[in-house]
């Protein structure tokens, strides 16, 4: 129970520098607790917690400054043949709430057995809580209606 | 059930035979009414229609392609066509789905076969064709005239926008050749017109003055709001209570408000009535309106009497029995299904004095053509048509924040009717509030695209997002397609479901008429994009399932003919009362009726259609 508390924080903290919203932005999706679990569920507990183990260094090391955090973030995560695919699934999990399958090459590499690595939506809240809608200045279609007629104005973008 | 004798047995609870079922049960005729989908979605009780939709809620939530089928469920014993099924056809029949392909081209629409039917998933655009697309041979030399012409139908079309409940500005609607008095001095609608996007309000001031040049013609096209099946705010002048019989003069009429004081009320949701009062903008009209502010037919089915209605659901009408002495009608064969994708079944025969087909176009067809039923024609299943939709997609100039509102709010209608016919289809163009989300599947596959090939993350990639997605601009160019006898809907013995009925064999192509059109309307997008400053983003690559001569049209879910109105036994199916020639107490409703396409979404004319279809019964049944 602890180590999920202690891994929910360092999954939010890496979080925000690769979604580009607020922690208090990601709290509110209500998500995070539920992505770090499907992380724990699909790549394994070991490698979820090696993973955020490097995120937690990335953003000790560059004391969360840019720009050596943009720096670290791509040399260290997005570039790495281990870690690029999972930083990239897991920006995806916040902007549209799915998983998406993690390529033939990289399951034969880094993980042989896992389960429930196909494309899906965590749970139907998950597609609601995109954040691509935000940042496009919508709402996720078939959820979180803006009201009659709100379509004819431009909206309000945070 | 077996020993019953019904007035009328209806199949189907689309719109065509819930507008049927509620015309003749309101009237005090006994109908049985036979669907394939599944028990759960008959539920009118609230708490069952409630948990019922929630379902289908929750299955459009999770589905990766939110398809117009992603929230029904696809039943084995009573399978519905899917769009993500339909690939290029290579010599081959395609049989993967439940379509079987035989090309060229593979047909491109799907319906759904569940109560409710195809309604369910509809956009609700509500248009009325124009007076020229009854006439289309004596007019321009293509295809066939009506029986009928847009005078019969106007009372009925007006029914039609009671029933489903349009919300328009008369003032506004502005078509080609629409005449005078197209819609009737003080006519209005139930509804104001649904509010148009801030898209569209971009998009018309773009295009203000811009002339455009078609087979060396010039026109200045214009736009208009587009009267839609979804709630708005009532219409105080709208005066019309309901559609009744009237016995003594043998006809449907629409009835006067008792009093001064009475208006218009929004049709709710079917489990809550102060549930979608308002089209509250959650932009998910296709596949699924969360709130059922958009119509669906659930609304009519249950407005129908029920002391007067019998309702059978998993019944899979198979064949239709007929008196070889005097070609009447004398019972339907169904197969029942006890659960979801049961392989057993129990057979049934309903027997009703009339019979009433309103499964859709296709489904309708394959009955027939089952039973040997309608064969002087030799047209059952010929004339299939659908509207081929050519999409052109780019860039604004400023944001304009698609992925808001219902579908569509405005459309171009300019290039709906004119001299040009004689060579080509007309089309309208409707302009889509949902980005690119038809032609790319945006805005996920940008999303992987921004992440994946442009490798931004954090900021960077919320800016890009919103510079870009909100700049997303789509054109439709939905066309007309001539009736052609080779467009077809046949069965065949090798192909069958799960539980042994037929499954839809289907030829489908373009002609000449179609592609010129595709040339013609994609000249006009041009033109409109360079005028506006719109950076193009269209192209057809070679390997979408609908490419053809450098062009990818898509189905635009309107399927229709397959047992056309015509003049006579000859060279029709059903005659002007939708009464089919070959079988006196046979009744066909349904686009399939139809003898030609027009421009105009086929919906509001079948349901005009079928309220003509109810009044001819109730006329029959005396
Ligand atoms: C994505 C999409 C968007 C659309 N948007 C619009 C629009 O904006 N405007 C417009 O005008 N039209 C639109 N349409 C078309 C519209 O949905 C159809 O024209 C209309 O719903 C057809 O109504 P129907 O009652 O004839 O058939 P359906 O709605 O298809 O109903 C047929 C019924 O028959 C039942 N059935 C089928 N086979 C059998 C059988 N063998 N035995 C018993 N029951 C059977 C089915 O379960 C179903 O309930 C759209 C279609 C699609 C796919
Ligand atoms: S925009 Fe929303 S509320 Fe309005 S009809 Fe469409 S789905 Fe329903």
């Amino acid at each position: 129970m602890e180590k999920t508390t202690a891994g929910l924080d360092a999954f939010l903290a890496i979080s925000v520098p690769l979604t580009g919203y607020t922690r208090v932005a990601l709290l509110a999706t209500g998500m995070a607790q539920l992505y770090l679990d499907a992380l724990h569920r699909i790549i394994g507990s070991a490698m979820t917690d090696e993973y955020l183990a490097l995120t937690d260094r990335i953003l000790k090391d560059t004391g969360g400054k840019e720009p050596a955090l943009d720096r670290a973030i791509r040399q260290q995560l997005l570039a790495s043949l281990q870690y690029g695919p999972i930083t990239r699934n897991i920006i995806q999990l916040w902007y549209w709430g799915s998983w998406l399958q993690l390529p033939p090459d990289w399951v034969a590499k880094y993980g042989k057995g896992i389960k429930g690595n196909d494309n899906h939506f965590i749970t139907p809240e998950a597609y609601q809580q995109g954040l691509i809608w935000n940042a496009m200045g919508s709402h996720p279609q078939g959820s979180k209606q803006p009201g009659f007629g709100s379509w004819s104005i431009a909206p309000m973008v945070s | 059930m077996e020993n019953k004798e019904y007035d009328v047995v209806i199949v189907g609870s689309g719109i065509a035979g819930s507008i049927v079922a509620k015309m003749l049960t309101q009237a005090g005729k006994q109908v049985l009414l036979l669907d394939a989908g599944l028990e759960a979605g008959m539920a009118f009780d609230e708490e069952g229609a409630y948990k019922n939709y929630q379902d289908y809620m929750k299955s459009y939530f999770m589905a990766q392609a939110k398809v117009p089928n992603a929230p029904y469920p696809n039943v084995k014993d009573a399978q519905s066509p899917n769009v993500l099924d339909m690939t290029q056809i290579n010599g081959k029949p395609d049989t993967k789905g439940y379509f079987v392909q035989e090309g060229k081209l593979p047909f491109a629409s799907d319906y759904a076969r569940a109560a409710g039917g195809t309604t369910l998933h509809w956009l609700g655009t509500c248009l009325r064709m124009l007076p020229n697309d009854f006439k289309m041979h004596s007019k321009y030399g293509q295809a066939v005239d009506w029986p009928i012409d847009y005078e019969y139908l106007k009372p009925y079309y007006e029914m039609a926008e009671r029933e489903i409940g349009v919300s328009c500005d008369v003032s506004e609607q502005k078509y080609p050749n629409m005449g005078n008095n197209f819609f009737g001095k003080d006519y209005v609608f139930p509804m104001l017109k649904i509010p148009q996007s801030y898209i569209d309000k971009s998009f018309i001031e773009g295009m203000e003055g811009l002339k455009v040049s078609l087979n060396g013609d010039v026109y200045t096209p214009w736009c208009t709001s587009t009267p839609q099946g979804r709630n708005s705010t009532p219409n105080k002048k709208y005066r019309y209570a309901n559609t009744a019989w009237n016995a003594a003069k043998q006809k449907l009429e629409l009835q006067p408000f008792a009093k001064e004081s009475d208006e218009y009320v929004p049709v709710g949701a079917i489990w809550d009535p102060y549930s979608g009062q308002r089209c509250e903008g959650n932009a998910s009209c296709v596949p699924i309106c969360p709130v059922q502010a958009k119509y669906n037919a659930l609304k009519t089915l249950k407005s129908a009497k029920k002391e007067h209605l019998t309702l059978l659901s998993q019944a899979v009408a198979t064949e239709i029995h007929i008196d070889t002495g005097n070609g009447n009608i004398t019972g339907v064969s169904y197969k029942q299904y006890p659960h979801a994708d049961s392989k057993d079944y129990k057979s049934g025969t309903a027997k009703g004095k009339i019979y009433v087909l309103a499964a859709n176009a296709i489904e309708n067809a394959k009955i027939l053509l089952a039973s040997g039923a309608c064969k002087t024609s030799g047209q059952v299943g010929c004339n299939l048509m659908d509207h081929t939709v050519l999409l052109t997609w780019g860039l604004m100039k400023d944001k304009v924040f698609p992925f808001r509102g219902p579908g569509s709010t405005t459309n171009i209608p300019t290039f709906r009717d004119g001299d040009f016919r004689k060579k080509h289809a007309a089309w309208i163009s409707p302009i889509d509030n949902w980005g690119w989300g038809w032609p790319t599947g945006s805005p996920d596959t940008d999303l992987d695209h921004a992440v994946s090939t442009l490798n931004l993350f954090g900021k960077e990639l919320r800016t890009y997002i919103g510079d870009t997605l909100s700049r997303q601009l789509l054109l439709h160019f939905e066309c007309e397609q001539l009736p052609l006898k080779t467009n077809r809907v046949t069965i065949d013995d090798k192909y069958r479901d799960n539980i042994g009925n037929y499954r839809p064999v289907i030829k489908y192509d373009v002609d000449d008429y179609s592609l010129k059109a595709f040339k013609a309307a994609k000249s006009v997008s041009d033109q409109i994009f360079a005028g506006m400053g719109v950076q193009d983003f269209t192209n057809y690559p070679s390997d979408e399932p609908d490419y053809v001569d450098g062009f990818v049209f898509r189905g635009a879910g309107h399927v229709v003919g397959t047992h056309c109105m015509g003049t006579t036994k000859q060279n029709s199916v059903v005659n002007s009362q939708q009464q089919a020639w070959d079988h006196q107490n046979l009744y066909l409703v349904g686009a399939g009726n139809m003898a030609t396409l027009g421009t105009s979404n086929p919906t509001l004319t079948l349901a005009a259609l079928s309220f003509a279809a109810a009044e001819n019964i109730l006329k029959a049944l005396k």
